[in-house]
């Protein structure tokens, strides 16, 4: 009982020394986040819902607040990340879009900082940069052999945001997927050219209803369009069968939650045992079975799909986990047929 | 029918900043009967109707009808207690039918209900003679249907009191007397009218006549104990004296228009095969029922309009080809009858109207803008013209019908070295500048230049002109010697008769 | 009752006071939202006067983001004064942007002295050129330039979305986006004190323009058209020519915003970058009265407001989704105040008799 107490005495002493303890363990962590769109766009929402989960599971002990700029582009962006390195409550600046340009004219400037650059459009700049990536072509290549299977015109589209690489690989897949199992399925791809466009979404969604597609991979979230035709379709990013349940079979899912605790560790490893930021120079991204992307359920349409399809999609991605099976990333522009 | 009259007006005020364009301004109309309110341009007159038909509230002043005193709150209020205004600018929507123009505004509930208004409209067009489709779009009428567009909105809401802002300025002759002869139907009905209007011939048709001058009533009379002298007197406040024509100086040919014609397609030629010569000196006037042709003759000649064959020369020099501006910088001055739309910029200054046209020649310095020179031209037409405005940097839009025009006077008078077209250059213009204007042609005439003048004014055209042109249907049915012609002559070869058929 | 009635006439002095009061009035509404929603008043406000002119970091920063919309504002007052509702502000930016680029591409090696002025050159020929195609339309055709004008936005915005999505001008590299390579140095514009050469061309840009409006023949047509263009006509103008010209004015103006903000700080060619310029400087143009300094003077403004809003966003807790909103009343206060300049509202009881 003794020894307990005076333990307790000495270590309310240490919590109380400024420079020992928390030298070595630093016990907050400030995250500013700069946004290309905000909330609304699936991108940037993944992002604040897995980063609150990584702040509730307190790594290390870490109070983790954050912060979050949004709508910002080119040089309004750089002023956000400047203000906040400069301010000195942020350790690590998350800049999810495309801002490398940006990030190259400060990370010199803030070297304590820890950068990330998500997504493409950007360059491995090394140093205090890391460069993170999402992928969720795996799943969409299940969402297109579940296309494949469904398909009763044997018509398939995709309406896409804007012609970049790491939307062309989901189309790529999604359309590999689905001409694994029916060779000659014809293909629809449009993109609304913009990240976050409702009205665009849905013009060119009933355009592709009109070519005659059945079942469409929205990466640019018109669901509505979809339940007011009737037709199918595929989400992405966040599970849209539990929001739009008459439309959505299935969607491919992302999570940033690996990547968070992968920055989060090395900002940790840095601040707490002194090691040398090392930025990678080539993307890094979190396959399926690490669990950057994943395959949602398929909510109201789980007794209306066959089961035979049901266990051939589980299989599929068994061997996609286990890497009986690669995906590859291709990154062409996709054409319609 | 009570002693009350229709609408009794008593002190009525209305001041725009520091002018006063209503003074104390009190007089009655009885049921049944046509008053005529008259006076210059800018002497309140339509300030007044505007004040009667809710259009302005008065600053101060009462405004009774039938007994009752009223106050207006916005024009629909007006039209409900049973006062029409009938604009002498048209308010009407062009992309609109006529029925939809005169129900626009006074629809009752959630829809329209067409089939009323149209048995309506066409029950009062069959009454009063008027030839008018509630289908027509208005864009499609002539200026003259405009005109009867408007009565019929009055009419349409059974007005008690209907006033009529200049509504000949638009009408031709025959026209003219069909609204005189349903006036006399409305005046039966017992309906008070009053008649703003600056042609004596109908001032004397009303029953009582309220002169204006500078916003106070200077004299009200029973037409029937009056003179147009003393009338024009009351008005200017002095003697009319009229412009005595010269002698003829009989100079060579200026202007030649060879089998002019401007062909549209699938509707008549606005100009068909006309010829004829203007010597130096010469005043050839154009005499037609508005339409026939006068406007788009002027405009060809200006070079506005292209014509589909035949030709003008100035000088023996053909004006093929040459653009509006390039027939200007031959000596060319054109006055257009429409001075707001066609003549003038309104928000631009006088100095800016002035030099309209010339603002790449005469007014322009390098690549700028003369000012200097601007502002001098216009202080110089401001004493040479007289135009009633405080500076050169004046609003042409501030400025009265008559003030506007000399200002367009000054530009073109500048500019006719040779040939002067003027095309009804005095409409909705009051007796002083009237004669103002009759004199300033005269001068050019004096100083050797060509002009056609376009004008309703018979009695004008046989005063002023040397030789007057007919037009009927886009052809010069004749021309006739101004000094031997007779009104009747002429009215014949404006209802498309030629002489020989006569 | 309360009816609306035209002003006569405002001076710049009432003109000012009325912004200013409405700009009082919007950051007093937007305290009151901010109180309500829990956010600490003072703290925000002082993060915002921060960002909109707190030291010369921020004032540079505020001046930056005007530049742009001082480009697009004067290609709205050059079209609106003339009546011509040019709305292709957006799209003629691109083009500039665009044709500079392309012109960037014919001059590689060239030194910057001789390469930036013909990269302006370009920019400026590439958005008049696509807005004389609307001019265009309109004198041969009767098309009407808000449908053309508005169309080829999308155009534009296409046709660069194909060049840039595995077209000819696309990033070569695994994790290419829609956007071109880095622009090299030499076509930067050249800085003074932190801000590109865009500030400059700007403030000439404006004094240009006043003076073309007010004291030159084609600014005296321009003003003619846009009040009365059947006079214009009779008196000799060739009205479609004036059009062309000042259509190619306008879209010469906007273009320079997208060239701007493409060689002055961004040094690559991408969408985001532009997009919205045109359609704010459509309103930068109106607050402004459609009068070159007021025009200035309204883009200075919306750079600082846009400046002083990301302080807040970074600096304060004032929730992020409370700074678009705050930006939108003061804008609807702005705006408010520019109808009120021209008209004023009467209050009048009914039946009091004067």
């Amino acid at each position: 009982m003794k020894t307990m107490l005076a333990g307790a005495v000495a270590l309310a002493c240490l919590s109380l020394l400024p420079g020992a303890a928390s030298a070595a363990a630093p016990a907050k962590l400030g995250i500013g986040l700069i946004l290309a769109t905000g909330p609304e766009a699936d991108w940037d929402a993944t992002l604040l819902r897995d980063l609150d989960t990584v702040a509730k599971a307190a790594p290390h002990g870490l109070k983790i607040t954050a912060k979050h700029v949004d709508g910002v582009e080119g040089e309004k962006a750089k002023d956000a990340m400047e203000l906040m390195a400069k301010s000195g409550k942020y350790q690590i600046i998350w800049a999810h879009s495309s801002y490398s340009d940006q990030v190259k004219a400060l990370k010199d400037k803030y070297p304590e900082v820890l950068f990330v650059v998500v997504g493409s459009g950007n360059e491995g700049l090394g140093g205090n940069v890391y460069f993170d990536y999402k992928r969720a072509h795996e799943p969409s290549y299940l969402l297109g052999v579940l296309a494949g299977r469904l398909t009763k015109t044997d018509t398939v589209g995709v309406v896409g945001q804007f012609p970049s690489e790491d939307v062309n690989d989901q189309i790529n897949a999604f359309f590999e997927g689905a001409r694994s199992v029916k060779a000659d399925v014809k293909r629809k791809v449009a993109f609304i050219e913009s990240w976050y466009d409702p009205a665009k979404a849905e013009q060119f969604t009933n355009a592709q209803i009109a070519a005659g597609a059945d079942l469409i991979f929205q990466l640019a979230g018109s669901f509505e369009t979809c339940e007011k035709a009737s037709i199918k379709c595929f989400g992405n990013y966040v599970d849209q069968g539990a929001r739009t349940p008459a439309s959505v079979v299935a969607s491919s899912l992302i999570s940033w939650e690996p990547d968070l605790k992968w920055i989060i560790e090395t900002w940790y490893d840095h601040a707490a045992n002194a090691k040398p930021y090392d930025g990678n120079v080539k993307e890094h991204w979190f396959s399926m079975a690490e669990g950057g992307s994943g395959l949602s359920g398929y909510h109201a349409y789980d007794d209306k799909i066959p089961a035979e399809v049901k266990t051939e999609i589980k299989g599929l991605e068994g061997k996609i986990d286990s890497k009986e099976l690669v995906i590859p990333v291709d990154l062409k522009v996709p054409v319609s047929d | 029918m009570t002693d009350e009259p229709v609408l009794s007006v008593r002190r009525l005020t209305k001041s725009f900043g520091p002018v006063r364009a209503n003074n104390a301004v009190s007089f009655d109309v009885g049921a049944g009967e046509l008053v005529c309110l008259f006076g210059e341009n800018g002497a309140g007159k339509s300030t007044l109707s505007a004040c009667l038909a809710g259009l302005y509230p008065p600053d101060g002043g009462d405004i009774r009808l039938g007994g009752a005193p009223v106050r207006f709150a916005s024009a629909a209020d007006a039209i409900r207690a049973g006062v029409a205004l009938v604009h002498q600018h048209f308010v009407l929507v062009d992309d609109f039918t006529v029925l939809e123009n005169i129900v626009m505004g006074h629809e009752r509930g959630l829809f329209v209900r067409y089939q009323a208004a149209r048995a309506k409209l066409e029950a009062l067009c069959r009454r009063y003679d008027i030839a008018i489709r509630p289908e027509a779009r208005v864009g499609d009428l002539t200026v003259g249907e405009r005109q009867w567009v408007e009565l019929l909105k009055a009419l349409y809401h059974d007005a008690r009191l209907l006033i009529l802002d200049e509504p000949t300025a638009t009408l031709d002759l025959r026209e003219s007397r069909k609204l005189f002869r349903i006036i006399g139907e409305l005046k039966a009905e017992g309906v008070g009218l009053i008649l703003i209007s600056h042609s004596l011939d109908e001032v004397m048709q009303s029953d009582r006549v309220v002169v204006l001058r500078q916003g106070a009533v200077v004299g009200e009379r029973r037409t029937a104990d009056t003179t147009p002298e003393e009338l024009t007197r009351l008005m200017v406040g002095r003697d009319v004296a009229r412009a005595e024509r010269g002698i003829r100086h009989a100079g060579r040919p200026c202007l030649a228009v060879e089998r002019l014609t401007v062909a549209r397609p699938g509707a008549a030629p606005l100009l068909d095969e006309v010829s004829f010569t203007v010597a130096e000196g010469e005043i050839f006037g154009l005499a037609g029922v508005a339409g026939n042709g006068q406007k788009p003759l002027l405009e060809a000649i200006a070079g506005l309009l292209r014509p589909t064959s035949g030709r003008v020369l100035i000088d023996g020099e053909a004006l093929d080809e040459l653009s509006v501006h390039a027939i200007q910088q031959l000596g060319v001055g054109h006055i257009p009858d429409d001075r707001l739309v066609e003549g003038l910029v309104g928000e631009f200054s006088i100095a800016e109207n002035i030099a309209l046209g010339g603002h790449r020649d005469a007014f322009a310095r390098g690549a700028f803008i003369d000012r200097a020179a601007m502002r001098a031209a216009a202080r110089r037409a401001i004493v040479d013209y007289q135009i009633a405005a405080p500076s050169a940097a004046t609003a042409v839009r501030t400025l009265s019908g008559g003030n506007a025009q000399r200002v367009v006077l000054a530009r073109e008078l500048a500019a006719a070295r040779r040939v002067l077209l003027a095309n009804q250059p005095t409409r909705g213009l009051d007796v002083g500048v009237i004669e103002y204007i009759h004199a300033q042609l005269l001068g050019k005439r004096a100083a050797g230049c060509a002009v056609i003048l376009a004008s309703s004014e018979l009695k004008d055209l046989i005063t002023l002109s040397d030789r007057i042109g007919v037009m009927f249907q886009g052809r010069l049915m004749g021309i006739v010697e101004a000094a031997s012609a007779s009104l009747e002559d002429i009215g014949l070869l404006m209802a498309g008769k030629s002489r020989e058929a006569a | 009752m309360i009816r609306i009635e035209r002003r006569a006439a405002t001076g710049w002095t009432d003109r000012l006071l009325a912004y200013v009061l409405a700009i009082a009035g919007g950051l007093a509404a937007s305290a009151l939202l901010m109180a309500v929603s829990g956010a600490d008043v003072v703290e925000g406000f002082s993060a915002l006067a921060e960002g909109a002119f707190g030291d010369t970091e921020a004032m540079r920063q505020s001046l930056i983001a005007a530049i742009p919309l001082a480009f697009t504002g004067l290609a709205t007052v050059a079209a609106f004064r003339a009546g011509i509702w040019n709305i292709g502000q957006e799209g003629q930016a691109f083009a500039g942007a665009m044709a500079g680029y392309w012109m960037s591409l014919q001059l590689a090696g060239v030194p910057g002295a001789v390469a930036v002025p013909l990269v302006l050159l370009a920019a400026v020929a590439g958005g008049a050129l696509l807005a004389m195609l609307a001019a265009w339309l309109r004198t041969r055709c009767a098309v009407n330039e808000i449908i053309s004008t508005m169309m080829m936005n999308y155009v534009v915005v296409y046709l660069l979305s194909y060049l840039l999505a595995g077209g000819p001008w696309t990033e070569a590299g695994s994790t290419a986006y829609h956007q071109t390579p880095l622009i090299a140095d030499s076509f930067h514009l050249p800085a003074l004190g932190g801000v590109h050469l865009g500030a400059v061309l700007a403030l000439a840009a404006t004094a240009g323009l006043a003076v073309l409006i007010g004291r030159t023949p084609l600014g005296f047509e321009l003003r003619g058209l846009g009040l009365n263009p059947t006079a214009l006509r009779f008196k000799g103008v060739d009205v479609g020519r004036t059009v062309l010209a000042v259509m190619a004015l306008s879209g010469g103006l906007a273009a320079l915003a997208g060239a701007s903000e493409v060689f002055g700080i961004n040094f690559r060619l991408r969408a985001g970058v532009i997009d919205g310029l045109g359609y704010t400087g459509i309103i930068v143009g109106m607050i402004g009265a459609l009068d070159p300094w007021g025009t200035l003077v309204t883009a200075l403004l919306f750079g600082a407001l846009a400046n002083g809003a990301l302080y807040m966003n970074v600096l304060s807790d004032i929730p992020s989704a409370l700074v678009p909103a705050m930006q939108g009343i003061l804008l609807l206060f702005v705006l408010g105040a520019s109808v009120l300049v021209r008209y004023r509202l009467c209050f009048r009881p009914v039946g009091e008799t004067a």
